[in-house]
């Protein structure tokens, strides 16, 4: 039996550390650095889709968004209620299209509304730049540096956040 | 004596030897296997299908056929995903270059006594 | 119904091992063959319920309802019994209790050493019942068919490997156990030591042949385009095989010379803990790879424990042995000291898989930066610390026990002919990697062909696998690196409606007869007919792209056709209504590779073979 205590009595002592250990690596996620990449002149010289108007300098003011989206992404439509929302409150938008389909694109906006002030098409070029890992994706921006940016559809909390 | 004249042969065969060269195709995508996809568990971008590594092909593929060399591409892909993209990690992880042989010598110096032998047999 | 058979099962398994414990001291309890027996039995009937329950489909079960479906063949069913996590811990219980049972039945054994089996045994009851119960039960309606097994699993490998890698790992308890007991008990009889050998000796066999197959595997039908990805899971396979290779070539010298005993014991410990520690690594999620399906950080942690604990009890060990250590003292030509040098190549070779496998893990915690770690960094390490290995490994068969003498001449030839290979080599395929290859494989195959006359002769079996087993490592050297250096892929574009050929270059056409799709019981089916002319050879390849009902997955089916020893592989990249990209990849002499790690195999399990010159 002594022997079977000196097997057991260790393995409770390392199964306490190992949980507490646990504990302390949750908040260990925040510690890692997130880098945030300088926008692209580029955005700002490529004429809207819609509009063909170049970003005014007015909007750089003040903070806005860019927003990756794409009429074939079924997660950028789960945002996009969201997006709306943030029009009316008087967010400015830039949506950047992430390879996409030009008629496809126009049908996308006109069945479920336009939130973006401008749109950019992309074919990959600014997503790169940007350090994009898929769409949706969207950056915050405040004199022309990014602040955060959400990988994957937003949420509410994401907004409020940014407000 | 012989092999002290081989390896002197070797060396100048070494220095006349035309560095071998293959095709500009097969060098890119040497290069995208040594690109880590961001988006799927492990695979390069040249193993996956998904929109990601397309999309970074394609733009490394514009860039090389710009004249970029693969240097420069990498380097950039370094600055603007961070060193996570490459399966190569950077020279100046002393720890992780070094510990292979501080573990090899390490492990020699304390057998080294193992390989000497007082007695004379 | 089955769940709570399932449920009751794991209990009884713990119940009768526990009271092997608590009545350790009573004779008839712990000494009994019999009792012993039903308790390894016991262990065997939980996984067994499982797989009886995949072969109902009796989706009451949470876990078979997830991983399995209705119109599967019969032997997917069976085999989604390990697609799972909780699946795969029941197996390895019951693999467990499968080597306990033959450890057992043999005339002689240890009491100590079944003691050390089931504590580990219960560690992984108290896992499963905890954080993996395999048998969670659903109450599911009659018209339930099941998610099905993923995809990527579905094939025949996948019914073998698994298994055969488990059987590997878990077969190294046994010199674990026996390590433990011997180094408790400080009694280094010779007698242990043969017993080590001959169950490490299936431990490596089955190991070699599980990697072999899961690299088959991936090469052949995950369509990732080559053999060995550098992929965590890999190298956590890899870890142990080289530990168990360092370990079969050390405990040689403890039972020839009765020396390097701690150091054979120890690589015991550290190999089956390094087994264990693997596990962790994959299923914990801590470290990304291609293989963490279904990971959970809680279980991760628990089999952490388990690792810290073994760790723990190996340290202890360890200081009660250090005034052992490290009295050995060889002639530097000597036989057992190469072989003490191959030893430390080994080590230091595991070692690196190891840090370059957990220092992303290291990098994000301390610095709190991501980093990746693959094939550059290990193919430059790796190959440095293993090349001097190999060049040890042609010489040490030709050395003596004990003496300090070497046949200068011979070794001069060998190295001199080996030297004016690899510079003709240079020469004809102006390829240095290759050419630096032929220069330490070759030493090798000189050596076995000048000594095949000797056994031939010798009419000794072991002799025999041996030297097939140094001579498959050259030929694996050799093609390995001639398949990496000049393999070619291509991506190539069709436009579906205009061109079906493409001219790739004066030697290489690749044509499109026709795209046809099918329907099968359980996936939708495109095939791609292609024709590829290489130099007026025809080769026919069919790619095609499985989808799978009911999740909907796709999985890329890899086609390929051999030309001797070359391949040619091909795999659809993507397929849309106008176009298709078609990969394909020309690998030369990737069939002898596979050809050599048969030959590797072969040469292990000759060696398999009782050695009578031991006693």
């Amino acid at each position: 039996m002594n022997k079977v205590k000196v097997f057991i009595i260790p393995f409770f002592l390392i199964l306490i550390i190992i949980f507490i250990a646990l504990n302390l690596n949750k908040n260990d996620k925040s510690k890692i650095k997130i880098q945030y990449n300088e926008i692209p002149i580029s955005i700002f010289e490529i004429p809207d889709f819609i509009n063909n108007k170049t970003i005014d300098t007015e909007l750089r003011k003040n903070p806005y968004i860019i927003n990756f989206f794409a009429s074939w992404c079924g997660p950028c439509l789960a945002e996009h209620p969201i997006l709306m929302n943030l029009k009316e409150k008087g967010v400015k938008i830039i949506g950047i299209n992430f390879r996409d389909d030009e008629n496809n694109l126009r049908e996308w906006l006109k069945n479920n509304g336009n939130p973006f002030e401008y749109i950019i098409i992309d074919n990959g070029d600014i997503a790169f730049e940007l350090g994009l890992i898929g769409v949706p994706e969207t950056y915050f921006i405040k004199k022309d540096k990014i602040f955060n940016k959400i990988q994957g559809p937003l949420f509410e909390d994401d907004i409020e956040k940014f407000l | 004596m012989i092999l002290k004249n081989f390896y002197k042969i070797l060396i100048i065969l070494l220095l006349i030897s035309p560095v071998f060269s293959y095709a500009q195709e097969q060098e890119i995508i040497d290069f995208y296997k040594t690109v880590r996809c961001l988006v799927c568990d492990g695979q390069s971008i040249y193993d996956s299908e998904t929109l990601f590594a397309q999309n970074l092909r394609e733009q490394i593929q514009i860039k090389y056929n710009l004249g970029f060399s693969k240097e420069n591409i990498q380097k950039e892909l370094l600055k603007i995903y961070g060193e996570k993209i490459s399966f190569e990690p950077k020279k100046n992880r002393i720890i992780l270059w070094f510990f292979p042989f501080v573990v090899l010598f390490t492990i020699i110096l304390l057998n080294i006594k193992r390989f000497i032998r007082r007695t004379s047999n | 119904m089955l769940n709570f058979f399932g449920q009751a099962s794991i209990y009884l398994n713990l119940l009768l091992v526990l009271s092997f414990f608590f009545l350790y001291k009573k004779k008839f309890w712990s000494s009994n063959k019999y009792i012993l027996i039903t308790i390894s039995i016991s262990g065997f009937l939980p996984f067994i319920i499982l797989v009886v329950a995949f072969l109902k489909s009796d989706f009451t079960i949470l876990n078979v309802l997830t991983n399995s479906y209705i119109n599967d063949p019969i032997f997917f069913k069976f085999a989604s019994a390990w697609g799972s996590h909780e699946g795969s811990i029941l197996l390895w219980v019951f693999i467990i209790n499968l080597f306990l049972l033959i450890y057992v039945i043999q005339k002689k054994y240890e009491k100590a050493v079944i003691k050390n089996i089931l504590l580990i045994e219960i560690g992984f009851i108290i896992y499963t019942i905890l954080s993996s119960n395999p048998f969670v039960f659903i109450s599911s309606s009659s018209d339930i068919q099941g998610l099905g097994l993923n995809p990527v699993l579905q094939n025949f490998l996948f019914v073998i490997h698994p298994p055969i890698l488990f059987l590997g790992y878990i077969c190294l308890i046994i010199p674990f156990s026996l390590a433990i007991f011997i180094l408790s008990y400080e009694d280094f009889n010779k007698k242990y030591f043969i017993e080590i050998i001959n169950w490490s000796k299936i431990a490596w066999f089955f190991l070699t042949l599980g990697i072999v197959l899961g690299s088959y595997w991936a090469y052949s039908e995950l369509g990732w385009g080559g053999w060995w990805f550098w992929d965590p899971v890999e190298n956590v396979s890899l870890i142990p095989w080289l530990l168990i290779t360092a370990l079969i070539h050390s405990t040689n010298v403890s039972i020839k010379k009765n020396e390097l005993k701690i150091w054979s014991l120890n690589l015991c410990l550290y190999g089956f803990i390094s087994c264990i520690f693997g596990t962790f690594l994959v299923r914990s999620n801590l470290i990304i790879s291609v293989h963490s399906f279904a990971s959970d950080p809680l279980r991760g942690f628990y089999l952490l424990a388990i690792v810290a604990y073994l760790l723990f009890y190996t340290f202890y060990l360890n200081l009660k042995s250090i005034n052992l250590f490290n009295q050995d003292r060889f002639n530097i030509l000597s036989r057992e000291s190469f072989l003490l040098l191959n030893n430390i190549f080994f080590i230091s070779a595991s070692l690196t898989v190891f840090i370059g496998t957990i220092y992303p893990l290291f990098s994000e915690i301390v610095y709190g930066q991501q980093i990746s770690v693959g094939a550059p960094y290990y193919n430059f390490t790796f190959n440095i610390l293993l090349a001097p290995a190999v060049l040890l490994m042609a010489l040490a068969p030709q050395l003596s026990w004990g003496k300090n003498k070497i046949n200068k001449l011979s070794l001069f030839k060998t190295l001199g002919l080996s030297l004016v290979l690899s510079i003709v080599i240079l020469f004809f395929f102006k390829n240095i990697y290759f050419s630096l290859a032929t220069f330490i494989a070759s030493p090798i195959i000189l050596v076995s062909v000048f000594s095949f006359q000797k056994i031939i002769k010798v009419k000794n079996i072991n002799y025999f696998g041996q030297w097939l087993a140094h001579l498959s490592i050259a030929f694996f050297i050799l093609s390995a690196v001639f398949t990496e250096q000049f393999d070619r892929d291509f991506n190539v574009k069709f436009d579906k409606t205009s061109d079906t050929t493409q001219i790739i270059n004066n030697n290489l056409i690749i044509t499109i007869n026709n795209i046809k799709n099918y329907t099968f019981k359980n996936h939708d089916k495109i095939i791609v007919n292609l024709t590829i002319n290489n130099s007026n050879k025809i080769m026919e390849l069919t790619p095609s792209k499985n989808i799978y009902k009911p999740s909907g997955q796709i999985t890329t089916e890899v086609s390929k056709s051999n030309f001797y020893f070359d391949q040619f592989y091909s795999t659809i990249n993507s397929i849309k209504d106008d176009e298709i990209i078609l990969n394909i990849v020309h690998k030369p002499m990737i069939n002898f590779l596979w050809l050599s790690t048969i030959l590797l195999i072969l040469g292990i399990s000759l060696s398999l073979f009782r050695k009578k010159h031991y006693e």
